[in-house]
């Protein structure tokens, strides 16, 4: 049985990247807040009697069926229409919306630094989005949550097969955009984004 | 005044008619069909010929099936009968939207319900290519799923 | 096939296998920049998500106190049984142990009944065929009525 404070923990180490993720995947932030809000919840209310090891999994399964019922409930909107909208001024005069702001809080205090990397982390964050709904979920499973084949496919809800299938179409066309971006010689200067 | 004795008789009597009053056993789910009760082989009769062919998990969710028949009208039960085939043949991705589905449809009024059994048949008379065009258009399929 | 045409084949192999763990390591440092990326939330941001966590963590408190508290209420039958309980404890506290574990089984039942409405027969009986539920299409083809 999990304690609060192991729960706790677990929620504050991973409901950043949560976030991030579920934006990615519905291209929506206050829904995005509202799926991982309503994860978070659904992991104390179902779970909390399991022990804190289980959670890293049992939180991603729940992440991706919340996310699922988000698609269902949603009309459907069609391309379009989403564009216009993303490009559209607020309604009824209101002040900007803060969540329209994501600013990327900075370290290094280097203007030139700060630019190219948003400009990177945009290009990356774009061709992810590009990804298949099935390629994207394996890339971030597994490269990002660092899961196993066999955690990534129970999560998936599909064989061990399919996620490596996944995966390496996942990785091949994430380096084909990146190459096309200029981006391929990713290297270790980059990782240098956060003081340790 | 009732005794002590009686009224600790009477708490076990009363909670254990309570058991026996619906026990649940557990299924065996590598149950073969000659292994069914009677009454189970009538609920789950259009899957006979199969049956040994289907894997644990469907057989589980069968006997489930089973297990709730006889708790319905006669009217019900032979819908189950007559879809329970259709059933039998779709994955558990198609099963677990198919729940999720119905949980929001039992949710609607009865008019919606009404409603939407009208566009059932309206839509099954589309061409077979514009149904298949509206699948692939779905934003939650999963264009390369299993 | 000459000798050079399968060296240039070896070759062509071993560009293959590079190739994937380039892309392999790109895929890792990607994923690697978009966690890092990942800790810069504006504040608005991350006050929701504090909220989200307090709100889910206070929720598992509750369900932990209201496991000790329903251990306690079981008390309350000893009242009923009476007096005789001090006298009779060993089969008294063997009746209670028992009485629990049919109360659970009997709890169970009930549960049962109310998940008939959530249960596949219940589906299948449903005014519109499994087939129905499941088609997206369909689902797709009524939305882009509403509209």
């Amino acid at each position: 049985m999990a304690t609060t404070k192991e729960l706790s923990d677990f929620l504050e180490a991973v409901e950043r990247r949560a976030f991030k993720q579920t934006a990615y995947a519905v291209r929506d932030d206050h829904a995005a807040l509202d799926i991982v809000q309503d994860a978070m919840m659904k992991l104390a209310e179902k779970y909390g009697d399991k022990p804190a090891a289980e959670f890293p999994m049992l939180f991603q399964r729940i992440l991706q069926n919340t996310m699922r019922d988000f698609w269902r409930r949603q009309k459907v909107r069609n391309l379009w229409t989403t564009l216009l909208s993303s490009f559209g001024s607020s309604e009824d005069g209101e002040d900007r919306d803060p969540l329209e702001t994501i600013d990327v809080q900075d370290d290094s205090g280097e203007p030139a630094t700060q630019l190219e990397r948003s400009q990177t982390i945009k290009l990356i964050e774009r061709a992810l989005e590009k990804l298949p709904t099935r390629q994207r979920e394996a890339f971030v499973l597994r490269y990002w949550e660092e899961m196993d084949v066999a955690e990534t496919a129970a999560i998936m809800g599909c064989s061990d097969g399919s996620v490596k299938t996944h995966c390496s179409r996942a990785v091949h066309a994430l380096a084909l955009e990146l190459k096309k971006q200029g981006l391929e010689k990713l290297g270790l200067s980059n990782l240098m984004l956060t003081k340790p | 005044m009732v005794s002590f004795q009686a009224r600790l008789n009477l708490t076990v009597v009363f909670l254990v008619t309570l058991l026996f009053s619906g026990v649940v056993l557990a299924d065996d789910v590598a149950v073969t069909w000659a292994q069914l009760t009677d009454v189970q082989k009538k609920v789950l009769s259009p899957l006979a010929s199969e049956w040994d062919t289907l894997r644990p998990w469907q057989r589980e969710k069968m006997l489930d099936i089973a297990r709730d028949y006889p708790k319905m009208d006669a009217a019900k039960q032979t819908l189950v009968q007559k879809r329970l085939d259709n059933w039998s043949r779709m994955t558990p991705y198609e099963r677990e939207n198919a729940r999720k589905s119905h949980q929001q449809f039992q949710s609607l009024s009865a008019e919606k319900k009404n409603e939407l059994r009208k566009k059932w048949t309206e839509y099954q008379k589309l061409p077979e290519s514009e149904r298949a065009r509206l699948r692939a258009e779905s934003p939650d399929i999963y264009k390369d799923a299993d | 096939m000459s000798k050079n045409e399968h060296m240039n084949n070896k070759i062509d192999d071993s560009n293959l296998d590079e190739n994937l763990i380039a892309d392999e390591q790109l895929a890792s440092t990607v994923a690697h920049l978009l966690n890092d990326n990942a800790q810069h939330l504006n504040a608005v941001t991350l006050k929701r998500l504090n909220a989200g966590r307090d709100l889910a963590v206070s929720q598992l408190a509750v369900r932990q106190t209201q496991v000790t508290q329903g251990v306690n209420r079981s008390g309350n039958v000893l009242h009923w049984l009476g007096h005789g309980f001090e006298q009779h404890r060993m089969m008294s506290i063997t009746v209670i142990a028992v009485a629990m574990l049919l109360g659970f089984f009997a709890i169970q039942q009930f549960s049962l009944y109310n998940n008939l409405k959530h249960s596949d027969a219940f589906l299948l009986a449903s005014e519109l065929p499994p087939e129905a539920f499941a088609d997206k299409g369909f689902n797709t083809w009524l939305v882009s009525k509403q509209d």
